[in-house]
């Protein structure tokens, strides 16, 4: 092996190995009388020398050594532990660490920063001076037993220990100089007649074995409690010998002597003197243990010190499943060469298929790789906050709760610093002295609760401390006198609003700059390293009782889930993780729901205010546009979102098309499209012409050039193969002054609620026909035609239209209702809408208005088939239309058959289950847009549970497949087995696509198949089902 | 990725002669990678004037530096026609528009002069001489300067 992968090998172990030591050591502090701590400690820091001295690191073996024998005094009881000692200890692994680091540049190891500090405090613990360098050295601490013949027990020992000892991390020369140290080595034989030949000798095995005669003043207890923690105990003999034993026993080649041990008492002459132990008074350097800095403490603890080496060590299995999963692969590709060959479609079909879960299940697998507990990170601050509390005279409990949460190498990596700042922040800032919580009364003891958990696809740390908490009022005066906040805006701030401020840049609070904490950096490094990786951070506090730092995750960075939206013909990812929701408002509804106060678009959303932000603007893409030509840019002369003016060359067909038709904002059937987005601070909403689908895309850095550009958080390539921009909701809302806006929005608040519960209302569609007024609820028209009078005809009695090849019954009021007939001749417009899923038309002479008109009808005095009652809006008397009336009026036959879908009645109930809130509200608010009641659920547990107790109430149901506690599969199946409820249609609604996957849900009973977020399809698939019922036999459908 | 930046002391030997408007510039041979045409370039919106935006290169997101805005000079050609000078530069690719790239030159084919006092400000900021060649003149880019 190579001297470089030989160090490599060594460092990758030894940093486990010094993680280990420092965790033991503060262990050790709390526990100072478990051997086994010490046990652990020493076995870690001699593993270290041990490998430093066969890869040659002598600098590093020759500190660890020093270690070592300060270790030992500890083990044999010479050195107490103490505070001092601790840090002394701790200090050493920061040298040691350091002296890793170095690798393999530095092989030979020069003297790294400390090294002598840490040196001279492990002497000032006992560690005899001027021991460092040398090679281990016969210890002279035991008085009086290495002098030959005075008082003492002998005994003999034959020392047969384990083969695999030194690979176990012992070595029996130190364990036999440990030895001496408790008394004097009389003679020692060795046994080599185990030893092989030189072509099988392992030199990692032990073929030696060792009889030694020792007298000591110590008990036979002594000898056996050094020797305890070696492995292969049982072939060690200790025998005690009398004085007059001259001869000592012939050594035996054999692994045992025949003769039994004999039964000798317990010796017990020189018990009465206790073994004289080291003074271990702590060195009068320090005698003050006050908050005062400790002398040994690393230069810098807070970086992550890993050895460079960049690998990951993956769980056998999931290696396993990687091979077998390529394994799988290379077989359907075979598959599908195969098909190819003989041009066989179904054979490719399902070879796709299979390449198509293969490549997800792959993919998990190679995450699965990367994944990493977050207990490595978490551990540290043991130290960190160890040294804080001894630093700053504070006592501090440390609970660490992980719960086994996992994330991908990159995150770990990424959020040790911020997590290390928050961690500081906490005993530095918040726990007070043991004297003020007494005071406060509080127990002296403060606790620091660090806690990791798992909610919904991520990763939640709490960093909670019970101290004094975040004073607003003192969070306040500080940002007014640092000019963070004009004075005359403080009165106005909220008291959320007051906590972010800590998270802006030059913030701190601490009175004094302190050694670890303060440096003058503010939490907001904390805010934006993590915004960095697609977290968050919020505070939450109450004075007195303590802060609770809440940092939301995502479980990995090199891939995001995100979702794709449409600006112009440009193309956005917003990460999933800062999505909170989807909303899509009709035209119609845009006017009420989007408002303007104090010069801020918000959206009114449940009793809140939301701040709106046009994507276009804030990106400024309608400023100047690039002439493809020249190069230029020029100004752009649209004057707003619907105007698509501009070079037609370089505009897709979609768009040109769609550029073609009426103003996209007055047709009932446009929307608003917002993503609500957050990133920790307020959510905001970003709006966008479409929003497009959800994809994984793999991040990528942006170039130095683009380092400026605030609003975008990298890049990444879509699937034709064209670099998109990921955008930055942290840095947008920065650009946008969202905080601002929302602090605008929060005082507004109040004055609109007031307008807004005055009365309800309702849009309405109005619609001119015959001199009359008609209103209809715009979300049930589909479309609405200017058209030529020749393209309405009347056959077999009944008036149609053509409209595309098809040909669509239309109907006007006065058919059924007694009002002035409509003028035939005149402009007429078709409304398009559905019943029972079929389209049908209603003929208008004018398309006159949406409004926003008072929901109280009048049911009663314009009451006619048809006609389902009146409302006055302005000068008009509307006329509201009943268009289901309408049409069964005129078609009675058409009843029966139609009545399924009443929209606008009583309306069709529908179960979605679907364990992401967030593909829940989306799939639900679909299907409520198109005029269904939605109950929801979110895993199938839930589901059966809710369908079990209203048997009648549900019509269909939509579930997803994956999902905890129940998934879909089990769930159909169960629905399939209850009488009541096995004829419900029932449709899956996921991105799981195998063969497999499909004859499963076949099997449970799944009727349809529809792709997340394919809005048309599914609304098409729900309306099929709610028609016709379940299928007969499945079909499936993509 | 690392590349292996030549740093300035050591001299050019050769250069890759580009057009940018109608100034003809060269650029130290090593520090090209490669040249590439019809790239779909990705704007960037509120990036710096100069910067066109980003190309996928082989899965590398690329930013793509507009020289003649850069250079002050005026574009003679649609982008669309335009070529890409990929550079290497402090372990990252950047890709640079130019009009057309001509040719390749040694230095020893001329004589390198010091740059002429009358170049308009923006050229003279990037340009670390001129290379004379019988039958023209080339504006030596700094590499460094141009890419910051």
């Amino acid at each position: 092996m190579a001297q470089e992968e030989l160090l490599d090998l060594f460092a990758q172990d030894a940093v486990d190995t010094v993680r280990d030591l420092e965790q033991a050591l503060i262990q050790l502090e709390e526990d100072p009388n478990d051997r086994e701590i010490v046990n652990r400690i020493f076995r870690a820091a001699h593993t270290i020398k041990g490998n430093a001295g066969i890869v040659g690191l002598t600098t590093l073996a020759g500190f660890t050594h020093a270690m070592e024998t300060v270790l030992d005094g500890v083990r044999s009881g010479r050195v107490s532990v103490s505070g001092e000692l601790v840090s002394a200890l701790l200090a050493s692994v920061d040298v040691v660490r350091l002296l890793i680091e170095q690798l393999p540049g530095d092989p030979a190891g020069a003297e790294v920063a400390g090294h002598e500090q840490a040196l001279s405090a492990l002497q000032d613990c006992g560690l005899p001076r001027d021991t460092e360098r040398d090679p281990p050295p016969r210890q002279t601490t035991a008085p009086a037993s290495d002098e030959p013949g005075a008082v003492g027990n002998r005994f003999q020992l034959e020392l047969r220990f384990a083969p695999d000892l030194l690979q176990a991390g012992h070595d029996p020369m130190l364990l036999i100089e440990e030895l001496g140290q408790i008394g004097a080595i009389e003679d020692i034989e060795l046994d080599d007649s185990a030893l092989p030949g030189l072509a099988e000798l392992d030199p990692q095995r032990l073929y030696l074995a060792w009889t030694l005669r020792l007298r000591t003043p110590h008990s036979r207890s002594a000898i056996e409690d050094l020797l305890a923690f070696v492995p292969g105990g049982q072939s060690i003999r200790i025998e005690p010998l009398s004085d007059r034993a001259s001869a000592p026993p012939t050594p035996a080649p054999e692994p045992l002597p025949t003769a039994p041990p004999a039964v000798v008492p317990e010796p017990t002459a020189p018990e009465a003197a206790p073994p004289p132990q080291l003074p271990v008074i702590p060195p009068p350097v320090q005698p003050a243990p006050s908050p005062q800095p400790e002398p040994a403490l690393p230069p810098a603890p807070t970086r992550d010190h890993q050895h460079k080496v960049d690998s990951v060590r993956v769980n056998v299995q999931v290696l396993d499943r990687l091979m077998a999963l390529a394994g799988e692969m290379v077989l359907t590709r075979n598959q599908l060469l195969q098909g190819t060959q003989h041009e066989d479609a179904t054979a490719i079909e399902r070879a796709t298929q299979r390449v198509d879960l293969l490549t997800a299940e792959l993919q998990d697998a190679v995450m699965a790789t990367r994944m990493q507990p977050i207990r490595v990170v978490l551990e540290k601050f043991k130290r960190t906050v160890r040294d804080l509390a001894r630093a700053g005279g504070k006592r501090v409990r440390l609970i660490i709760e992980d719960e086994d949460v996992e994330l991908d190498k990159t995150v770990i990596e990424a959020i040790g610093d911020p997590l290390a700042h928050l961690v500081r922040n906490a005993v530095d800032h918040g726990i007070e002295l043991p004297k003020d919580r007494q005071a406060a009364g509080k127990p002296p003891e403060g606790l620091l609760r660090i806690r990791a958990s798992h909610r919904a696809g991520q990763v939640f740390v709490e960093v909670a401390d019970d101290g004094r908490g975040i004073d607003v009022e003192r969070v306040l005066s500080k940002a007014v006198s640092q000019g963070l906040v004009r004075p005359e805006e403080a009165a106005s701030l909220s008291p959320r609003a007051i906590r972010d401020l800590v998270f802006r840049p030059g913030f701190s609070t601490a009175e004094t700059v302190t050694q670890l904490s303060g440096r003058g950096v503010g939490l907001d490094v904390v805010h934006t390293d993590l915004s960095a990786i697609g977290g968050t951070v919020q505070l939450e506090s109450l004075p007195g009782q303590g802060a609770t730092f809440r940092v939301k995750l995502p479980l990995t960075l090199a891939i995001l889930p995100s979702l794709l939206v449409e600006v112009g013909a440009e193309r956005f990812a917003i990460p999933q993780v800062n999505l909170v929701e989807l909303i899509r408002i009709r035209a119609s509804e845009a006017r009420q729901r989007i408002q303007r106060i104090a010069g801020v678009d918000v959206l009114r959303q449940r009793d809140e205010l939301l701040p709106l932000v046009r994507l276009r603007e804030l990106l400024e893409m309608d400023a100047t546009w690039q002439d493809p030509g020249s190069g230029d840019r020029l100004p752009d002369a649209r004057r707003n979102i619907a105007d698509r003016r501009g070079p037609d060359e370089d505009v897709p067909a979609e768009i040109l098309e769609r550029r073609s038709g009426r103003d996209r904002r007055q047709s009932p059937l446009s929307a608003v499209h917002i993503a609500v987005v957050s990133a920790g601070e307020d959510a905001y909403g970003l709006i966008v012409d479409d929003l497009l689908d959800s994809v994984e895309i793999v991040v990528k850095p942006l170039g130095r050039h683009l380092r400026t550009c605030q609003a975008y958080a990298g890049a990444t390539v879509l699937g034709d193969g064209r670099a998109s921009l990921i955008l930055d909701v942290a840095g947008l809302a920065r650009q946008a002054k969202i905080a601002e806006m929302a602090e605008m929005a929060a005082r507004a608040l109040p004055q609109v609620s007031e307008q807004s519960e005055q009365e309800e209302t309702v849009d309405l569609l109005l619609l001119a026909g015959g001199g009359e007024v008609f209103g209809l609820m715009p979300d049930v028209v589909e479309r609405i035609e200017k058209l030529r009078p020749s393209a309405v005809s009347t056959v077999g009695g009944r008036r149609v239209l053509r409209i595309g090849g098809e040909s669509i019954p239309v109907f006007t009021v006065d058919q059924v209702a007694d009002t002035t007939p409509l003028a035939l001749d005149g402009p007429l417009y078709a409304v398009l809408f559905r019943i029972g899923g079929r389209a049908m038309g209603l003929l208008v002479n004018d398309v006159l208005d949406i409004v926003t008109a008072s929901a109280a009808f009048d049911q009663l005095t314009h009451r006619q088939p048809g006609i389902a009652g009146s409302v006055v809006h302005e000068d008009w008397v509307v006329l509201l239309l009943d268009l289901k009336e309408i049409v069964f009026t005129a078609v009675p036959d058409w009843e029966p058959a139609l009545s399924q879908v009443t929209p606008g009645g009583a309306r069709t109930r529908l179960l979605v289950v679907e364990d992401s809130p967030f593909f829940l509200n989306h799939i639900a608010a679909m299907l409520e847009e198109d005029g269904y009641e939605v109950a929801k659920a979110e895993n199938g547990a839930v589901g059966l549970e809710i369908l079990s107790r209203n048997p009648e109430r549900f019509e269909l149901v939509l579930t997803d497949i994956e999902m905890p506690v129940m998934d879909g599969f089990e769930m159909v199946e169960r629905i399939r087995a209850q009488p009541a409820l096995a004829h419900l249609p029932i449709i899956a609604v996921t991105s799981l696509m195998g063969a497999e996957a499909r004859r499963r849900g076949e099997a449970a009973g799944i009727d349809e198949y529809t792709i997340k977020l394919d809005r048309e399809q599914v609304l098409e698939r729900v309306r099929h089902l709610l028609e016709h019922g379940r299928p007969t036999s499945s079909r499936w459908q993509r | 990725m690392s590349f292996g930046t030549p740093t300035a002391s050591q001299r050019a030997e050769e250069y890759v002669v580009f057009l940018v408007g109608e100034l003809r510039c060269g650029l130290d041979i090593r520090r090209v990678q490669e040249i590439d045409r019809n790239m779909p370039i990705t704007r960037v919106f509120t990036s710096p004037p100069d910067v066109r935006g980003v190309i996928n290169l082989r899965g590398e997101i690329v930013t793509i530096i507009d020289l003649a805005a850069r250079l002050g000079v005026p574009r003679t050609r649609e982008a669309t026609a335009c070529k890409t000078v990929v550079v290497q530069a402090d372990g990252e690719l950047i890709g640079l528009l130019v009009e057309d790239v001509e040719d390749i030159v040694k230095a020893d084919d001329g004589r390198v002069l010091p740059p002429p006092p009358h170049l308009p400000q923006h050229v003279a900021r990037n340009a670390s001489g001129v290379l004379a060649t019988d039958d023209s003149l080339v504006i030596l880019i700094d590499a460094d300067t141009i890419l910051d």
